[in-house]
């Protein structure tokens, strides 16, 4: 079991490794390339050269990635020092501490900091997307999985099918234009505008309900098949033959085995979640950390995508981990070897 | 001591069983509803020279005024006066481009990369089984938006970040498939009469693999419907002013009130694809006993 | 007890699957049903406990348990009536236990909604079962997870579960199919056991294998195709069956006491109809050697006649004229070979799996072969015995190549087969030595038609390949002449493998390895595929590596035997010898293990392999751990091969010149 934890726990670290050297080493192909982006098409070839060589961008690949990771783990100082002479840019932590992914370009200001203000709002609304999520797919999943073929199991098998293929960007013009546009319940936009505590909460409502919608219809969906699977396995029968309650059997032998599976895809739902933010708070105008990365994509800020693409990646691969982990821990068959 | 072969019944069994799968490919509702979509918008992308009535850039000022659907604009036009129709005609021939090529890149790489795996197994299948598990950590819009912030956006990056987000799934797929063929005694017999990996893989293995990956390859189709719509509608999709379902949908969000149409009807056209992709995918499944 | 009356069920609107079924079982009875798969008598059980599943359903008949109509009770009493009065013990005992709950919670829920027992009384009353059903250490079990049992274990407490309530009815579906012969033979013995002390509970016992029906039965009941055909007691039914299907069934078992060594089995043509097939007549009539037209085709076929006393009946009109037809078996045309050059030679064959867990668990080790050496003469059939896990497959696909061995020789046709895969091998000797699969289901590719399959065997053995070649194959496994035209899924089992024979004909091979051939196949197709084999082996000369687990067959048709257990050969030699006293210990567990279809047949009791765990340190006799007759030289020093009369060998420490086996060993414990 302790070997089984070490083993996951290295390969966890592995692979956050490998992926986040893939990251740096696509964000930084040419060298000449980062400077130009950093100083902006009106740079001179002179102001080019000059930066390229303070930053050390002619080093080899492997270097400046190891550097990058030494930077952002606070090992080592940034290398435009603490005040980012030259940039008029200034860091009042100064040049060496954890977290340093250096400056946003489109912010002219430490990426920490760009951070700090948009890293709750996301969180606020992914905490709610998950917290919705879970219970509503666990019991129309195993509602629609128990009355399999049933017209309850029909009803809600037809809804998921079409609400897994709603695109959350369709989900989220049907929503404003019926909720907003037409009756005018709910505002169309999310900028979490102070006002009072109704208008605050209301805000995030329709982004919350797109995210659910979209995520809940496929794990239900998951369930479902899961437990239908579970149904049909020999030692249901036997529970049923024992002359068992209905209650018991479903409770004590289908759900316990049929949620083992499904476990994984909700935590990789987790994951979804977070690329489903990055269309919803673009629709909503919501200030989180998903429309940052929009804005950083189509502005080409470079170190606030690697910061931002390193962050998801690291929840993505922490999700993964923790699905197996999960998977690891509840089947006995792994568990007690 | 002949053993017949329980003639006209065992026939009969075979008739059937060609039957049950015309019917569902072509009787069963939802199959055929899906395969009449997916041929209807095919046929649209093809054709858009021939049946999009005005130039999808063209613009008419006049139906920019009241840009509501009319004799002259069937669908009305967009905020700018250009045709609506001719816009979600010309915008099938983006999905229909890009989508196919991006999922048949993926089931390529993917393809081959669990086909091998599952053969060669060892170290192989190790290298290839941790590559893919890194890649699985990019979500497809990451890897997106990593590739237009070095390259800038082009339809061939779209192309390589749905291969590089899907290959790993389609992988996994073929390589599970692959290794419970690979035990089979037919393939075993194959390899004891001496038969090459070549002629093992494509002529043994190949065609057994069938239903569970042209199921994946239907919902990975939809997915990366949406995936291109996402794009466009966030403004990360082929440059303006090609025309482009969800890049329209974003362009009628602020006049939803106003006029729903400009985002309602390009909004159904993607909706309308990726239902037909999954239907098929849920009908096909039907196909496994 | 059980009182069941023209029942008929169907699935969904399928035909009826039984059709039209009396049975009655008395208090303190125990009834054999037996009848191969398909014929319905599963579907009996789980009509009783009224647990169809799949869209089943009784469209006729009764079933009456203690006098109550199972139609009859509410979802209430039916829940408190499964489980009291009557329990059922499934097929596959590995699925059969929920995996995520220890075994012990899963023998107390059984008391759940059961009020008026106290916590202690229930702890007593499962310790009391399992040391029932043999368990030394019930504490242990309770604790343990089901995937830590092994099948034989598992199924024993899946009996145990049926008998904590103290049934008035245990039903038996199968419960030993897919175990080992010796874990069945323990399972069978058990099952006697209870039913000797368990006063008026009445069981009913399902299986396809005649001999252990045998074993257990007292009143046995032959199903063919959804009915009842032949019924009466065990004696009258296997010593003077009546109904020609019966007598067919046991002419055809290669334990037929009536086979001398070397005659053909019986074989039954054509093979079970499906549902869908059947007429109005008697069912059987397509391979009945005795029908009459106008006769056995309509409904008049099917009345129930007298057999014989104590209510013997059979469902046939001929019954009369059948009375003195005997089948006489015929003698086979090749005789036994013996001392025949050898054509293949495997010296000191070593081969060790190691195996990592997905989930980076501990690495297991599992020794398939360990210094095995035999000899395969020229046109011999050699068989290998043993249970799974021997190590029986691991050999066979070293010799095709499948596989390669650690170290050791296997020499013939010129190279060292052992160390040759089959990528790197000639093509005349890839044609030279053939295998035939277990699973008929699985042997050929589905894609395929049986024609390209054959086509494809002559061009890789350098033959012509045109569609009389083809022709001519499908001809000499008696296949229909249009069946190159058709795909795998479209023949039956026993069909299959007869392609699956013909292809190892295509490349004319000098040695035919085959991998249970027939332990998939319906009982009543096995004969016919066993002595196509044979003639095969007569026609062409070919040398048969034959692998089986049962042990009659072997007996029936090897020249030479080799007998292994964890990939060490602990006794071979001629077949006659091997069959005879003095045997190795793990022989003798084998052979007690045989049941052949006869009531009077005294099998000598073994003890039961309670622990399944690892075996001894290498070097050792691998049997060590759960030999009756372990020495205490066994665990310090490595068994020796003695050499007896006749190239029998035994590798034993027990000195066999001066302890005669002649008294059955005592069960330990």
């Amino acid at each position: 079991m302790k070997r089984i934890l070490i083993n996951r726990i290295v390969q966890f670290l592995v692979i956050l490794l490998i992926a986040s050297f893939l990251l740096f080493a696509v964000t930084e192909f040419s060298p000449g390339n980062v400077a130009a982006k950093i100083l902006g098409p009106y740079a001179l070839d002179s102001q080019v050269r000059m930066l390229t060589g303070r930053l050390h961008l002619d080093d080899p690949l492997l270097t400046r990635y190891l550097r990058w990771l030494a930077t952002l783990t606070g090992l080592l100082p940034n290398q435009l020092g603490g005040d980012a002479t030259g940039l008029g840019l200034t860091d009042p932590r100064g040049a060496q501490y954890f977290g340093n992914f250096g400056f946003s370009l489109m912010q002219g200001r430490p990426i920490v900091d760009v951070l700090a203000d948009r890293f709750a709002h996301t969180v606020t609304l992914a905490v709610w997307a998950i917290g919705l999520t879970i219970p509503i797919s666990l019991a129309l999943g195993v509602l629609a999985g128990t009355t399999a073929g049933s017209w309850i199991d029909r009803t809600i098998t037809v809804i998921t099918v079409t609400l897994t293929s709603l695109p959350e960007f369709v989900v989220s013009v049907a929503l404003i234009f019926v909720f907003s546009a037409s009756l005018g319940w709910l505002p169309g936009t999310s900028p979490l505008a102070q006002g009072d505590r109704w208008s605050e909460a209301s805000q995030l409502v329709l982004p919350v309900a797109v995210l659910v919608i979209a995520s809940s219809a496929y794990v239900t969906r998951i369930v479902r098949s899961s437990v239908v699977d579970t149904l049909a396995r020999p030692f249901v029968r036997t529970a049923r033959l024992k002359g068992l309650s209905p209650l018991r059997v479903t409770f004590f032998h289908v759900l316990r085995n049929a949620l083992i599976a499904p476990i994984t895809v909700i935590l990789l739902q987790i994951n979804w979640i977070l690329t489903g933010v990055v269309v919803v708070e673009a629709i909503f105008a919501y200030p989180g950390i998903g429309r940052l990365m929009l804005e950083a994509a189509l502005f080409g800020d470079l170190y606030l995508i690697q910061a931002l693409t390193l962050i998801s990646l690291t929840v993505a691969i922490a999700t993964q981990f923790l699905g197996d982990l999960a998977y690891v821990l509840l089947d006995p068959r792994i568990r007690v070897a | 001591m002949m053993t017949p072969l329980a003639g006209t019944a065992k026939h009969d069994r075979h008739r059937k069983r060609a039957r049950r799968l015309g019917r569902i490919l072509f009787r069963s509702g939802s199959v055929s509803v899906a395969l009449n979509i997916l041929l209807f918008w095919a046929v649209v992308a093809v054709a858009a020279p021939l049946l999009s009535p005005y130039d999808p850039t063209t613009i008419d000022f006049t139906a920019s005024l009241d840009p509501s659907p009319s004799a002259a604009h069937w669908l009305g036009t967009d905020a700018t006066g250009r045709d609506l129709l001719s816009r979600i005609i010309w915008g099938a021939r983006t999905t229909f481009l890009v989508v196919p090529l991006s999922v048949l890149s993926a089931f390529a790489v993917g393809g081959v990369a669990g086909m091998v795996s599952a053969w060669f197994g060892g170290w192989t299948d190790t290298i290839i089984g941790r590559a893919g598990d890194v890649m699985l950590a990019f979500p497809a819009l990451i890897v997106y938006i990593i590739l237009i912030t070095s390259f800038g956006p082009s339809m061939w990056n779209i192309v390589l970040a749905v291969t590089l987000a899907y290959a790993p799934g389609v992988a996994r797929l073929m390589r599970a498939q692959v290794l419970s063929i690979k035990s089979l005694e037919y393939v075993l017999a194959a390899r004891a009469a001496g038969e090459g990996p070549l002629y093992i893989m494509f002529v043994e293995i190949l065609p057994n693999v069938g239903t569970p990956l042209i199921v994946d390859l239907c919902l990975r189709t939809g997915y990366a419907v949406i995936l291109v719509g996402t794009l466009g509608f966030l403004g990360l999709g082929l440059p303006p002013p090609t025309p482009d379902w969800g890049g329209m949908v974003v362009e009628g969000v602020n006049l939803l009130t106003l006029y729903p149409h400009i985002s309602l009807f390009p909004a159904a056209a993607v909706t309308s694809v990726v239902i037909a992709c999954n239907l098929l995918a849920d009908g096909l499944r039907g196909l496994r006993r | 007890m059980l009182d069941i009356a023209g029942l008929r069920v169907a699935y969904d609107d399928g035909p009826a699957i039984v059709r039209g079924v009396d049975l009655r079982l008395r208090a303190g009875e125990t009834y054999g049903l037996v009848g191969e798969s398909g014929c319905g008598k599963s579907t009996i059980a789980y009509a009783v406990e009224r647990h169809l599943e799949g869209g089943g359903r009784i469209t006729g008949g009764t079933i009456k348990v203690d006098g109550i109509d199972v139609e009859t009770l509410s979802p209430g009493d039916l829940r408190r009536w499964r489980g009291s009065v009557v329990s059922l013990v499934q097929q596959n005992p590995t699925t059969a236990l929920n995996p995520s709950m220890r075994i012990g919670s899963q023998l107390l829920e059984v008391f759940a909604g059961r009020p008026g027992r106290s916590a202690d009384d229930r702890d007593a009353q499962i310790d009391t079962v399992l040391r029932r059903v043999r368990f030394q250490d019930p504490r242990r079990i309770r604790a343990s997870w089901p995937h830590q049992l092994s099948g034989g274990q598992v199924q024993r407490v899946t009996i145990a579960m049926a008998l904590l309530t103290r049934p008035k009815l245990l039903l038996l579906d199968e419960p030993t199919t897919g175990l080992d012969a010796t874990i069945e033979a323990e399972v069978a013995t058990l099952v006697k056991e209870i039913a000797r002390d368990a006063g008026d509970m009445a069981l009913l016992y399902i299986s396809h294998n005649l001999g252990l029906i045998a074993r257990v039965a007292d009143r046995i009941g032959v199903m063919y195709a959804g009915q009842i055909v032949e019924e009466g007691t065990a004696r009258a039914v296997l010593k003077t069956p009546a109904h020609p299907y019966t007598r067919s069934l046991l002419a055809s078992l290669p334990g037929n006491p009536a086979l001398r060594p070397g005659d053909r089995l019986h074989t039954i043509p054509g093979q079970v109809p499906r549902p869908e097939d059947l007429g109005g007549g008697c069912a059987f009539l397509p391979r009945c050697p005795s029908a009459k037209p106008g006769l056995c085709d309509t409904g008049v076929a099917l009345t129930l006649c007298e057999a014989g006393g104590e209510g013997h009946v059979a469902r046939c009109l001929r019954l009369g004229d059948l009375a003195d037809q005997a089948f006489a078996p015929q003698a086979h045309s090749t005789p036994a070979r013996d001392g025949s050059p050898a054509i293949v030679e495997i010296a000191d064959l070593d081969r060790t799996f190691r195996s990592r867990s997905r989930f980076g668990g501990a690495s297991e080790t599992v020794v398939a072969a360990n210094g095995v050496s035999f000899t395969i003469g020229q046109g011999e059939i050699v068989s290998l015995v043993g249970e799974s896990g021997s190590g029986k497959s691991t050999i066979a696909r070293i010799l095709t190549g499948l596989d390669t061995a650690d170290s050791g020789r296997a020499l013939g046709f010129g190279v060292n087969l052992a160390q040759l895969p089959a990528g790197e091998r000639a093509a005349a000797l890839v044609s030279a030595i053939r295998i035939i699969f277990q699973n008929p289901d699985n042997t050929l590719n589905p894609a395929h038609r049986i024609g390209r399959i054959l086509r494809r065997a002559l061009k890789r053995g350098g033959r012509p390949s045109g569609a009389d070649a083809v022709a001519d194959l499908v001809r000499a496994v008696r296949l229909p002449s249009d069946a190159a035209s058709r795909f795998p899924s479209d023949l039956s089992g026993g069909q299959r493998q007869r392609v699956a024979i013909a292809r190892a004909l295509a490349g004319r091979a000098d040695l035919i390895i085959a991998d249970e051939p027939v332990a998939a196949l319906d009982v009543s197709v096995q004969a016919a595929i066993i002595e196509l084999l044979r003639d095969v082996h007569a026609g062409q000369g070919s040398a048969i590596l034959f692998i089986s687990h049962d042990l009659d067959l072997v007996r029936h048709i090897s020249d030479r035997v080799v007998v292994l257990y964890r990939g060490t050969v602990v006794e071979q030699g001629p077949a006659a010898a091997v069959f005879a006293a003095p045997h190795h210990p793990y022989t003798e567990v084998l052979l007690a293990a045989v049941h052949p279809p006869d009531p009077d047949h005294d099998a000598p009791e073994m003890p039961f392999a309670d622990d399944s765990g690892a075996g001894p340190e290498p070097g050792l006799c691998p049997f060590v751990g759960r030999c009756h007759r372990s020495l205490p030289v066994c665990r310090h020093r490595p068994a020796p091969e003695q050499r007896l009369a006749g190239q029998h060998m035994i590798r034993c420490h027990i000195d066999f010149d001066h302890s005669p086996q002649n008294t059955p060993p005592q069960p330990r414990g």
